[in-house]
């Protein structure tokens, strides 16, 4: 390769890599953002759902047979199947789940699942209703626009990282680059450069895992020849790559042994690690059987164990606890992004890591507008005004979103309605007309906007934190008091360390701000003596 | 654009950028998505058949984002239609084909 050509290939990944970042890089920050917040998305539900903190000791889980007649009252004996998923440690309920004899799908029906009893309706998606799935298909589900959208911008995440590495030239000196003093191009370039080389493995991994996941709907076609001679290729696939079991009803009516004895059946066998899940098809007939996955909260991989049992006579029908090495490297991939495994130092890593990948986008954005913000006034280029409120709302105005998001939780009283509208989804419109408010403020004071922005976050966090107190009684002291109130506590410190950072930056932009309109004042006095 | 040039027109250098884009996002990923089927049909005969169309539905983003980066970097537009626009052209008509007869026997 001549010096020419890798002159070449270094401004067409550059070309590439600034592009693909300002037309895309606002939708990899809300990717990123709402995926930060995932790690933590159970904490988030238990801080949104006050009634789910239960404080939850694994000797005293409910029966599943004392549970079973109330159960069945409750969703009828006429339905296809049923599911229950178990409590772990950073989910103290039990949520159970059915298909009625129509097919239609219902649940969640949430359980205490000490006494079994049922919870009050959650009325909020939470953390792991609004936040998680906005991660991955941002709550656009015509045509699975959103899960397109999200995987374009996978795509053009792992082509940026690529291209960003081309156009290095001393990738090992910018590891240990921070000009902080220097000028807010150069200062943002590196901080760019120090958060997009540290974190590079775990955003390179973390974004082609995102994509896997989501294999079979950008890539539906790949298992169309090898399966050429089934209906459904893709089906056909999962069933035999899971070694999965299926029998139909019979029609008959049959009994159903002792779930509790399946459940020790399962747990001997897997050592102890625990139930995930149970599932019952076919339930009242004589054909039924029943289906046990493991706990994975002690291995990376999802889904590792899974075993069948006859529903009438509780003999296991079929075991599959390894399957075969590609599938065995596909769910520890996907059990890497879901991170559902118990393991607190990882956890925080990864929310560090997510913490840096948003840094890393909002400092490329930085970095485009400083460098390019007076050849586009000289110019009278519409670029970097557009661009800088863009950024804005993207970066800020989604923190102050979210935030309000939380807010809107701790206010609105339950049974809440507005036009037709439950208290769930005044809480999701809140956010969107939020967000969309911090765009129209962003490109309406573009002066001032990042300032502003800063205090709403300050001030809604702080908000968040009191209200959380205010409504539940489960303030600081008290959080930390007590273990089952941990994931509380720990929502409200984070608030607290954001409000905190968010007033520092606020004040320092005011400082900085004050400093520039002193000098451009000083510039215009002594312009007008030499006049 | 690099593959421009400063006697190009600007309408002209757009309309090149225009043509690049859509070669490397649609045009590869059919050319992808094509190449994973295939490539796991040939795998299927090396290992158990689930197990060589999880590897390439794995792979396949592999793939798609070596033939991106090859899009952009590529100065030579025409030879980009030719791989991007009659490769993913040959590769998917051969999939169908092959899908044909393997549904058919």
């Amino acid at each position: 390769m001549g010096r020419g050509l890798g002159r070449g290939l270094r401004a067409a990944m550059t070309w590439l890599h600034t592009w693909a970042g300002v037309v895309l890089g606002a939708l990899l920050f809300a990717i990123f953002w709402m995926g930060t917040l995932s790690v933590f998305d159970r904490q988030i539900d238990r801080w949104m759902m006050p009634d789910t903190r239960i404080a939850l000791s694994p000797s005293h889980i409910m029966s599943l047979d004392g549970l079973l007649p109330r159960l069945q009252d409750q969703i009828g004996r006429d339905v296809k199947t049923w599911w229950l998923n178990f409590p772990e440690p950073r989910t103290p309920i039990a949520d159970l789940w059915y298909r009625d004899a129509s097919g239609t799908y219902h649940g969640p029906l949430l359980l205490n699942p000490v006494t079994g009893q049922q919870l009050p309706e959650r009325q909020t998606l939470g953390g792991s209703g609004f936040i998680f799935p906005f991660h991955f298909n941002l709550h656009l589900r015509w045509f699975d626009l959103g899960y397109w959208l999200v995987g374009l911008a996978g795509m053009a995440m792992m082509a940026l990282l690529v291209s960003g590495v081309i156009i290095h030239r001393k990738i090992f000196v910018d590891f240990f680059t921070f000009r902080r003093a220097r000028k807010l191009p150069r200062s943002s370039l590196d901080l760019h450069n120090l958060t997009g080389v540290i974190a590079l493995p775990f955003h390179f991994v973390i974004t082609v895992s995102g994509l896997i996941i989501f294999t079979d709907i950008y890539f539906p076609a790949t298992p169309g020849l090898v399966y050429a001679e089934t209906d459904n290729p893709g089906q056909a696939l999962h069933h035999e790559a899971q070694e999965g079991f299926s029998r139909p009803a019979l029609g008959r009516r049959g009994g159903l042994a002792s779930l509790d004895r399946m459940i020790d059946a399962a747990n001997g066998r897997w050592n102890g690690a625990g139930i995930r899940s149970l599932q019952v098809f076919h339930p009242g007939d004589a054909n039924s059987y029943v289906r046990i996955d493991r706990s994975n909260l002690d291995a990376i991989p999802r889904h590792l164990g899974v075993i069948y049992f006859d529903g009438p006579s509780g003999a296991i029908l079929h075991a599959t606890d390894t399957p075969r090495p590609v599938k065995t490297v596909e769910r520890f991939i996907v059990g890497l992004h879901f991170i559902q495994f118990e393991h607190w130092p990882l956890r925080w890593i990864y929310f560090v890591l997510g913490v840096s990948g948003c840094v890393m986008i909002a400092t490329g954005y930085i970095y485009w507008l400083e460098s390019r913000r007076k050849r586009h006034a000289a110019q009278g280029l519409a670029g970097v005004r557009i661009v800088e409120g863009l950024t804005v709302g993207t970066v800020t105005g989604i923190v102050i979103a979210t935030l309000a998001f939380f807010v809107a939780n701790r206010l609105l009283p339950p049974g809440a309605s507005f036009a037709g509208y439950g208290r769930a989804a005044i809480e999701v419109w809140t956010f969107y007309l939020v967000w969309l408010a911090t765009f129209a403020h962003a490109w309406a004071r573009p002066g001032r906007a990042w300032r502003d922005q800063c205090r709403a976050i300050a001030g809604l966090a702080a908000l968040a934190v009191a209200l959380n107190a205010a409504t539940t009684g489960d303030h600081l002291i008290r959080s930390l008091a007590h273990r089952h109130l941990w994931p509380v506590a720990g929502m409200d410190l984070l608030l607290l360390v954001g409000a905190v950072i968010a007033a520092m930056t606020a004040w320092r932009l005011q400082r900085r701000g004050a400093v520039s309109a002193g000098r451009t004042a000083r510039n215009g006095l002594e312009l007008a003596e030499r006049r | 654009m690099p593959t421009g040039g400063r006697r190009m027109g600007a309408a002209r250098q757009w309309a090149a950028i225009g043509q690049r884009l859509v070669l490397a996002v649609v045009g590869g990923y059919f050319l992808s998505a094509a190449a994973a089927a295939l490539l796991a049909l040939g795998l299927s005969r090396i290992m158990p058949r689930s197990e060589a169309v999880m590897l390439m539905a794995m792979c396949v983003f592999v793939i798609y984002l070596v033939v991106l980066l090859w899009a952009f970097a590529e100065r030579r537009l025409l030879w980009l239609w030719a791989v991007l626009g009659g490769g993913a052209g040959a590769a998917q008509l051969l999939a169908f084909l092959a899908r044909r007869v393997l549904s058919g026997a």
